[in-house]
């Protein structure tokens, strides 16, 4: 097998949904192929070529796009003998050549208009909203500290109450709606024993939990946008079930929904390593639940509500004392996601800063040694301390310092244990193939 | 009436909307597939598009007054090197059935074969056989390449590299097009170039997902129809050029195998198409950049190796059993499997021309 690439050459990038849909509209009524591609291209270049500030703002982006489009559409029509486009002329014609008083009649209306013609002229989420509307319910996960002095012990005592077609009602109060539960393959995986024996084949229940961010759009959280959160809910959930992803989905209003059953593989952690006192975990999708927080994680914003850290907190209760799941493997995705072909982790960043495991009832395994790390040699790369503000968590400092603390026993060089680790690694992942 | 329109106020990096037919006196562009089993031309012709090819092969045999009257009275294409002579081109092929014998590659799973000394200059010939002397200098012309190794990078550069100076001194302003790709432009024209092109070649299998002609992800498979060949013929005790003779003469996947090297080609056709599944379904997982897709995605199969009958359907069976986590609208063999990826070259030249 080759790597996947991206194509080497000036390809644009990809830009919103929604524009993506017009330019796919656009592009469907001209019928010469090269033309056809060379509108798309020449659209994509154009924006592209925009201040990353424009492409950033929400109206102003839609705004530059769509007349970017025009543009091209406009070039295109007055460039062509033949009629190459299917759209009505005369429009069009009033369309390009109006097409700068269009711009800026435009930017006049939305900059009189404010942030309430903005509210009302778009259902998704983003950058500039979220700082514009207040949002007192949005609580900075970093800062939550709801039970400071949980014990990290499962509770003894969490039983379900009832249950209907649709709802499980449980004993700390929450419920969890399981309309759109679907269930895929059965959980069937290898355990690696740390003393170097052989794996152990399991299919039993889950040992683990990994936290997840869905990473969706997401509507500013305030009431105005209430329908607009809800539909991006709607929508989620729906996309999800079909890719069969997560086991458990919270919504920003606290409602836990039952994705993928519990005893099936979602998908959720791809290429991953965790580890416990006795065994290393590999490919967490088979042995861990994955459960999903409603939330756009970044470093700078964590948009996550009170109500979603309670229900967290009763879910991974009951996951815990269903599963006797331990507390050194709750985890979140950014922690144990690797990139296996470079040996680099932190190939996927969510919840890599700023998880609420206090109010979880989890041990910090922040401060934990990550076993890619550790055990498996891995590195990071610039782009992953980019992506986490300039700064990993303390526990990959703590790996580093074990292994060369290792290598100096072993009288060789760090460089080399690293490698033999690796090598090691890719044993153990020739065994899942 | 000028050549473009005329826009006051031009983003530096914006093109020139696209010239009006007829309206510079340039030669056509060409649109050119390397592949490791044949060379395929495709260039403008009126209100279609005219493609040629040549097996990518060639025989050496020894020199004689005798073998050159054959030849010659064959129309056989031949280069005389070293007291050899080199048989190229489609005539390899028919000259290596009747001889029994096993013909040679320039190529090698999608790149030049650094190996085989004829490598180059047999290219070379073979492609001035197909497409000519370019009629302007700097006459644009757009050629096939595989998506990069990921053992070994730099062979896709080198590759690449090669065949644009190869070009390049023929005249040509060359420029390369991902294979995956091109079947997208040439197939996917309809749904605005989005969808996921697979070229089936013979030394490899190029798969590319576009989305609006943005290539979302490229990989190759280290397998092709040579591979199937190779491995059927190894089980029956047949040689690969006679396995790929059986093939051509109606396989059918869907039924029962009528032989013994049917049903070792059948067998390896399963492995092969089981291998480009996995792939694709490991990329969908691993592309970080994967958009939101509103839509199912097409797919559409080029390349000699997927002309047997039943291809597409057992394609689309394993697609089905695979659980993707995108969906796919529907799987079909490109309209001209074996010119496809020429003829989405040729429109990346006419495009960029």
């Amino acid at each position: 097998m080759w790597g996947f690439t991206h194509l080497p050459g000036a390809s644009p990038e990809l830009p919103h949904r929604r524009h993506r849909a017009t330019l796919d509209f656009l592009s469907s009524r001209v019928m010469d192929p090269p033309k056809k591609l060379w509108f798309i291209k020449s659209t994509l270049t154009a924006y592209e070529a925009q201040a990353e500030l424009i492409r950033r703002l929400p109206i102003v982006r839609g705004i530059v796009f769509h007349f970017l489009a025009l543009e091209s559409f406009g070039a295109l029509a007055r460039s062509s003998n033949e009629s190459v486009i299917d759209f009505p002329k005369l429009p069009l014609r009033l369309l390009y050549y109006l097409r700068h008083a269009l711009l800026a009649g435009t930017f006049a209306v939305v900059g009189f208009s404010g942030y309430h013609l903005y509210g009302a002229s778009r259902t998704g989420a983003d950058w500039l909203a979220a700082r514009l509307i207040p949002t007192p319910e949005i609580l900075s996960a970093a800062g939550l500290d709801f039970h400071p002095n949980r014990s990290t012990k499962a509770p003894a005592n969490v039983w379900l109450v009832t249950e209907t077609d649709t709802e499980e009602l449980w004993s700390n109060g929450l419920r969890i709606d399981t309309e759109f539960t679907t269930t895929g393959k059965a959980r069937h995986y290898l355990v690696f024993p740390k003393d170097g024996s052989s794996p152990i084949e399991r299919t039993g229940p889950p040992v683990g939990i990994v936290y997840h961010a869905s990473q969706n759009d997401m509507a500013p959280f305030a009431e105005d946008f209430s329908r607009d959160i809800l539909d991006q809910t709607r929508d989620l959930i729906g996309w999800l079930k079909r890719r069969e992803i997560y086991n458990y989905m919270i919504d920003r209003f606290g409602r836990v929904y039952r994705i993928v059953s519990e005893e099936s593989v979602a998908i959720h952690a791809g290429e991953s390593i965790w580890a416990d006192e006795d065994y290393f975990y590999l490919n967490l999708n088979e042995s861990f639940i994955g459960i999903a927080f409603e939330s756009q994680w970044s470093t700078d914003v964590d948009l996550i509500t009170a109500a979603q850290v309670q229900a967290a907190t009763n879910l991974t209760d009951i996951l815990r004392l269903r599963y006797g799941i331990e507390d050194i493997n709750c985890v979140p995705h950014g922690l144990v996601s690797v990139n296996a072909d470079q040996k680099l982790i932190g190939y996927h960043a969510d919840w890599a800063r700023g998880f609420p495991f206090n109010a979880l009832g989890l041990k910090n395994k922040y401060e934990t040694a990550p076993p890619s790390v550790d055990a498996f040699g891995f590195g990071y790369d610039d782009d992953l301390v980019d992506r986490l503000g300039g700064r990993l968590w303390p526990g990959v400092e703590l790996a580093q310092a074990q292994l060369a603390e290792r290598a100096s026993k072993e009288t060789i060089e760090p460089a080399e244990l690293r490698a033999r680790l690796r090598a090691h690694y890719e044993d153990l992942r020739d065994q899942l193939r | 009436m000028p050549s473009q329109p005329s826009r006051k106020k031009k983003s530096p990096t914006r093109k020139a909307a696209p010239r009006k037919a007829g309206s510079r006196a340039s030669a056509k562009p060409v649109g050119l597939d390397l592949g490791t089993s044949s060379i395929v031309a495709a260039r403008q012709n009126g209100q279609g598009i005219r493609s040629k090819s040549e097996l990518n092969a060639f025989l050496e045999l020894p020199s004689s007054r005798f073998t050159e009257q054959i030849l010659d009275q064959n129309q056989i294409d031949f280069v005389r090197d070293n007291g050899h002579l080199v048989v190229f081109g489609n005539g390899a092929f028919k000259f290596a059935n009747m001889f029994n014998a096993e013909t040679r590659r320039p190529m090698r799973h999608g790149l030049v074969n650094a190996s085989e000394p004829y490598a180059q200059k047999l290219l070379q010939v073979i492609v001035e056989k197909l497409v000519g002397k370019p009629k302007t200098k700097g006459q644009l012309l757009c050629f096939s390449v595989p998506a990069p190794p990921q053992d070994a990078p730099a062979s896709l550069v080198y590759h690449e590299a090669l065949m644009k100076q190869m070009l390049s001194s023929m005249g040509f302003d060359a420029r390369p097009v991902n294979e995956g790709l091109a079947i997208v432009f040439s197939e996917l024209e309809k749904k605005n170039f989005s969808g996921i092109g697979i070229s089936f070649g013979g030394g490899l299998t190029n798969v590319c997902l576009a989305y609006l002609s943005v290539p979302v992800f490229s990989f190759a498979i280290d397998k092709g129809g040579d591979d199937v060949d190779e491995a059927a013929g190894e089980v029956t005790g047949e040689t690969a050029t006679r396995v790929k003779a059986i093939k051509e003469d109606g396989l059918d996947l869907n039924r029962k195998p009528r032989n013994k090297v049917a049903g070792a080609l059948q067998i390896y056709y399963t492995d092969l198409i089981e291998s480009v599944v996995d792939g694709i379904a490991e990329a969908l997982t691993q592309t970080e950049r994967m958009p939101k897709l509103d839509k199912p995605l097409p797919v559409v199969l080029g390349g000699g190796s997927a002309i047997p009958k039943g291809f597409a359907e057992r394609f689309r069976k394993a697609l089905e059993e695979k659980k993707l986590p995108i969906e796919i609208a529907s799987v079909r063999l490109a309209k001209e499997p074996l010119t496809a990826t020429a003829r989405g070259a040729l429109l990346k030249a006419t495009y960029e021309n």
